[in-house]
């Protein structure tokens, strides 16, 4: 047994920048950042904190679910860093929204809603569970270096959120990790200890950009194929592909070694930016609440992220 | 020069392929610059030679035209060549 997703929500800050907003104060242009990226536009957090936008998306997706907080059987909440360190972000939600279960964060970057959904799945799979709540949310504006062009124009904040119900929806998953913190990494804080002797890395997202970006084709479109072939089906069986928006160009690249028309790849980056783990659950959501999917449609997703991580997997929509 | 000019074809073919060009139109001296790939096309561009050729290919400030990149490929298969022979 693994679950069904009986409800979606996600909630984004009010706040849009676009990317001459961007040309304001930083050496870039709405030409470089469209053609190499796909991006538009972002939301940034001005007011709102994480614990907002999460608490949104949380309350739609029961909503959206037909069922009480209190019905849940455990939160997992995804996400590079919460409000806090301690408590974690799924406890905040557990008392905003009004739960009683056991709640905790995970952290796998971009890949933790795949990875969220596979630790779901094994509670499900032992019956210690009969609904769950997974929300992703990020808040990715804080940890970036806004004088740095070359990474901070490619984030963005949001949050998506599923509620799962007994099933047998997830019809393959995929998990993978590949130690390495030189390509992608964010430091932590480094706290004011009067005997520490070493300085510390300023707490910014710093990155190798291609390298990241051939990991990022190599994986997606290596992953698609395993979980499309594991879940017993062919790339023709497939309705929806959600892949994680860190860039089109990167979407496009895996396409083009995958036998899946482009229409069906759905994209969001361009008003988003890469919201990391909340990317794949906002997708699902609009696709959801646009009424654009149907009973036993196919959705293939694949995200990838520091870690490295990887996760992907085939979903039957049942709702 | 056999090898060479399968390469330069496979190379050619496969840029033509990514920007929608002629393969004929693609000389030894075409510069990168003048087919119009940015970054992101030359690091895709190398990941499927690399898948094609089984070799890895470093990103240098150095290719510049079609046949720098080939080159790279040729020095890329000869040093694998060797270390099988060792
Ligand atoms: C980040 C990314 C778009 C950069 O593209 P790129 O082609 O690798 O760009 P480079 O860093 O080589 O920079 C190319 C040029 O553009 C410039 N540039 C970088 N950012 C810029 C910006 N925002 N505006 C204008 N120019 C910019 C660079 O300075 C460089 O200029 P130069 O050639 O004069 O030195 C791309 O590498 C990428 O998307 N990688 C994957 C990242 C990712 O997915 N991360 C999230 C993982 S979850």
């Amino acid at each position: 047994m693994s679950f069904q997703v009986i409800g979606t929500g996600s909630a984004a800050p009010a706040c849009v920048k676009t990317n001459d907003d961007l040309s304001e104060f930083l050496e870039t242009s709405d030409e470089w950042i469209r053609t190499r990226t796909g991006i538009r536009e972002r939301r940034i957090c001005t007011s709102e904190t994480m614990s907002d936008l999460t608490e949104h998306a949380a309350k739609l997706a029961l909503e959206n679910a037909g069922i009480d907080a209190k019905e849940l059987d455990l939160i997992l909440c995804t996400t590079v860093r919460g409000d806090y360190m301690t408590p974690s972000q799924a406890c905040v939600i557990q008392k905003r929204i009004g739960a009683t279960c056991p709640a905790f964060d995970l952290n796998a970057a971009c890949s933790g809603f795949l990875y969220a959904l596979d630790v779901a799945e094994s509670y499900f799979f032992c019956k210690k569970v009969k609904k769950v709540l997974v929300v992703s949310s990020e808040v990715m504006s804080k940890l970036v270096n806004w004088t740095d062009r070359s990474t901070c124009v490619l984030f963005g904040d949001g949050a998506g959120a599923a509620v799962l119900g007994e099933g047998d929806d997830m019809l393959s998953l995929r998990l993978t990790a590949d130690g390495n913190w030189d390509a992608l990494r964010i430091p932590q804080v480094n706290g004011n200890c009067p005997f520490g002797e070493e300085q510390g890395e300023p707490p910014y997202l710093s990155m190798n950009g291609q390298d990241v970006y051939k990991f990022a084709v190599t994986n997606m479109a290596a992953d698609l194929t395993y979980v499309i072939e594991k879940a017993g089906l062919t790339t023709a069986d497939v309705d929806y592909v959600l892949p994680h928006q860190a860039n089109t160009r990167i979407i496009d690249a895996a396409a083009h070694r995958l036998s899946i028309p482009k229409e069906k790849y759905v994209i969001s980056i361009d008003r988003y930016g890469n919201t990391s783990s909340a990317s794949i659950p906002v997708m699902l959501d609009e696709l959801n609440r646009g009424g654009r999917l149907k009973k036993g449609d196919i959705l293939a997703m694949s995200a990838f992220g520091g870690g490295f991580t990887t996760g992907a997997g085939v979903l039957r929509w049942s709702k | 020069m056999g090898s060479e000019r399968t390469a330069f074809d496979h190379v050619a073919k496969r840029i033509a392929r990514h920007k929608g060009v002629r393969a004929s139109k693609i000389r030894p001296q075409t510069t990168f610059l003048q087919l119009r790939l940015d970054s992101l096309d030359m690091v895709e561009l190398l990941l499927n030679l690399e898948d094609d050729f089984h070799v890895e290919i470093e990103m240098t400030d150095r290719i510049r035209c079609v046949q720098d990149l080939v080159d790279c490929i040729e020095q890329a298969r000869r040093n694998d060549d060797k270390k099988k022979k060792r």
